[in-house]
């Protein structure tokens, strides 16, 4: 059964008490305009499974719930102002709201996915949200510190970001009751890879590289986070030259305090071929998993094999 | 050309790839891990010939598989009891002292292999991408060459061992503690012996004041308090390095799983405990100069520790990211304050010996 990925809708205001004040309001504002990636990761590995319909929209709504508290708390604790183009929920509706607004999101998973039954899925879901929290905490305790290095960032990113992709490609084999091991750790070496591409291409976007969604260039280095791509470039470097680096006003002058452009694309090089280093690991798992498929998903890999494509470089599928 | 493949614990080879047993021509080399220090383990391996893992020169192949910059730890306390006797005018027995010397460097080489080897074993240089030589990971020697090298040297430190308990039959019983205690780190299940509580006590107490304690008795001198003191100070410091180690590596080292006194009492408190051993240190390295090395000594080292000591303890203080470069800078300058101990004692020895 082909099933559209658009039609999806993870967020009702009628799931939500309609009796407290502003509540729905900020969710409408900030469920509207996200690309919903998680929830389509989910869709289509619940396409291929055959997970039935109901399952499938209890776990998109739980990995979106997860990561929009995320994005809530997220603002509030770099002071963002913006938010998907639009005011952020705890500029425009203070930030008791939105801190309360995103545990509330929390809590909802957790009633939902206990009202399903499978406690292994709850389990798996808290675990999560604690690495998430774990996460976003240590995130918070290297802003400002240009001398982190891009292992330490991916330690971070691993519990930030990778493990809300993890829980996608697994969530949807633990709902069918399917707990091998080996299949785990498999999916779980993909997901952990997926997270480490995507957090690495979205960094790379900040220095307006394979930016086709026009993210605010120097937007991470301006608020004193050094990303993955920025700690690279600074690998090596003297006290004095990361100083001056991360002064940058703007591109121009970022290539100029690297040694010039021509260094920085070279650097470029070198930051890609690592990461087509994590995509063959990826697709060597990718392999793995096939033997663990029944028959009938073995569609799946087809439609895992891209992810790489779409999340680090950012191609469009074919 | 490389490829890449993947075991769990379960599958029966994992044993031969983690040991390097599994071809002549290749070696495995782990580049993801899963699940490590568990039962689920699962590695990832890049499966290379021999002829595409780059060399390394003889000599820093040398250096690096035997640590030889650790070489230190076990030198400076030979150093002070031998200083300590030859000022006295008490060394008995320059053979045995010589015998003694020879046969500590080679049980603590020994002791270096086997935990690179059981490190590698039980996945730990797998999370603390610093621990270890990093020779088995580069590919230089297999593990198993790692295990059979410290068996050679084991073998040759306890040779060593047997004149010496013939001359110094007391010796036996420091020894025999030292054997029972490197047995258990040997065959604990779990964790590296030191990312265990109990292996830190352990690893004060060996290279502490049984080393001092053991090395005097070998020179023919009778064991007294001086070189307890002494080996206690030392093995006071040797902690010290061990707890900002296990500080610096906090954040993966818990998530592993890994128990140590750091981590057992978490990121606010550990950074208490080692400022606090750090200034516990001066006091005894004060004390034991007060009551056996000269008043003047104890003063002049104490004031310049203390002061030396400000930087580092400022940074200790303001620390707030288990996983930034402040870590980093907080271990650098313990280490500095560790080297700076170090050359102020062989200054001071240096002064005894030629005054």
């Amino acid at each position: 059964m082909q099933r559209s990925v658009i039609d999806l809708k993870v967020y009702d205001s009628k799931d939500f008490p309609a009796y407290l004040p502003k509540l729905n309001k900020l969710y409408d504002d900030l469920f509207s305009g996200g690309k919903g990636f998680r929830a389509k990761l989910i869709r289509m590995m619940s396409a291929h499974l055959g997970i039935e319909p109901k399952t499938e929209l209890l776990l998109s709504q739980t990995i979106e719930f997860i990561h929009n508290a995320s994005l809530l708390h997220d603002d509030l604790i770099d002071r963002s102002h913006l938010r998907r183009g639009k005011t952020a929920a705890w500029l425009k509706y203070t930030p008791e709201y939105a801190v309360l607004a995103g545990d509330y999101l929390l809590a909802r998973v957790m009633v939902n996915l206990s009202g399903h039954g499978n406690i292994k899925l709850v389990q798996y879901t808290a675990e999560v949200i604690s690495d998430l929290l774990e996460g976003e905490w240590l995130q918070d305790s290297v802003v400002g510190d240009f001398f982190v290095t891009i292992e330490q960032l991916d330690r971070i990113h691993n519990l930030k970001t990778a493990s809300l992709f993890k829980w996608c490609i697994r969530a949807p084999f633990i709902a069918q009751e399917r707990y091998d091991e080996e299949l785990h750790n498999i999916l779980s070496e993909m997901g952990t890879l997926l997270g480490q591409l995507f957090q690495r291409s979205d960094d790379l976007l900040d220095y307006d590289i394979r930016n086709d969604e026009g993210k605010a260039i120097l937007g991470d280095l301006k608020s004193g986070y050094l990303n993955s791509f920025g700690a690279f470039m600074c690998q090596g470097a003297t006290r004095h030259e990361i100083d001056h680096i991360v002064k940058s006003k703007n591109l121009e002058q970022y290539y100029a305090n690297v040694g010039g452009k021509a260094r920085f694309d070279q650097k470029l090089l070198e930051f890609d071929e690592i990461n087509k280093g994590l995509i063959k690991m990826y697709d060597h798992h990718l392999e793995r998993l096939k033997t663990f498929l029944k028959p009938g998903e073995e569609k799946l890999i087809d439609q895992l094999r891209p992810l790489t494509e779409i999340l680090y470089w950012r191609r469009k599928p074919s | 050309m490389s490829e890449l493949i993947t075991l769990s614990k379960k599958n029966p080879e994992f044993e031969s790839y983690l040991l390097g047993t599994f071809s002549k021509t290749q070696r495995a080399l782990p580049q993801q891990t899963l699940n490590v220090n568990s039962a689920s383990e699962t590695v990832t391996f890049r499966v290379m010939s021999l002829t595409e893992i780059p060399k390394p020169s003889f000599w820093t192949a040398i250096a690096q598989i035997y640590k030889v910059r650790s070489f230190l730890l076990i030198f400076l306390p030979l150093f002070l009891i031998m200083t300590k006797n030859v000022d006295d005018r008490t060394m008995q027995d320059p053979v045995t002292t010589t015998i003694a010397t020879v046969g500590v460097l080679l049980a603590f080489i020994a002791i270096n292999l086997r935990n690179d080897y059981m490190d590698h074993m039980k996945g730990v240089d797998r999370v603390l991408e610093r621990s270890g030589s990093r020779a088995i990971q580069s590919g230089w020697v297999t593990a198993a060459q790692v295990k059979g090298l410290s068996t050679v040297f084991l073998a040759m430190a306890i040779l060593c061992a047997v004149p010496l308990i013939f001359a110094f039959p007391e010796l036996a019983g420091i020894i025999g503690v030292s054997l029972g205690i490197g047995l258990w780190a040997q065959f604990k299940k779990q964790n590296s012996f030191k990312y265990r509580i109990g292996g830190e006590f352990a690893l004060f107490v060996m290279l502490g004041p049984l080393l001092t304690v053991g090395f005097q008795m070998s020179m023919g001198v009778p064991a007294d308090i001086e070189s307890f003191w002494l080996g206690c100070v030392w093995g006071w410091l040797i902690l010290f390095m061990v707890h900002l180690r296990n500080f610096m590596n906090i954040f993966p080292s818990s998530q592993a799983g890994f128990t140590n006194t750091v981590n057992w009492l978490g990121f606010d408190k550990a950074r208490r405990l080692i400022a606090a051993w750090w200034i516990l240190f001066i006091i005894f390295n004060l004390v034991y100069h007060l009551l056996y090395a000269g008043f003047y000594w104890g003063v002049y080292l104490t004031a310049v520790l203390v002061f030396a000591s400000a930087g580092f303890i400022k940074k200790v203080k303001n620390i707030s990211s288990p996983v930034g470069s402040d870590m980093k800078a907080v271990f650098r300058s313990g280490f500095y304050l560790f080297l700076l101990a170090i050359g102020m004692w062989v200054f001071e020895c240096l002064w005894y010996l030629l005054r």
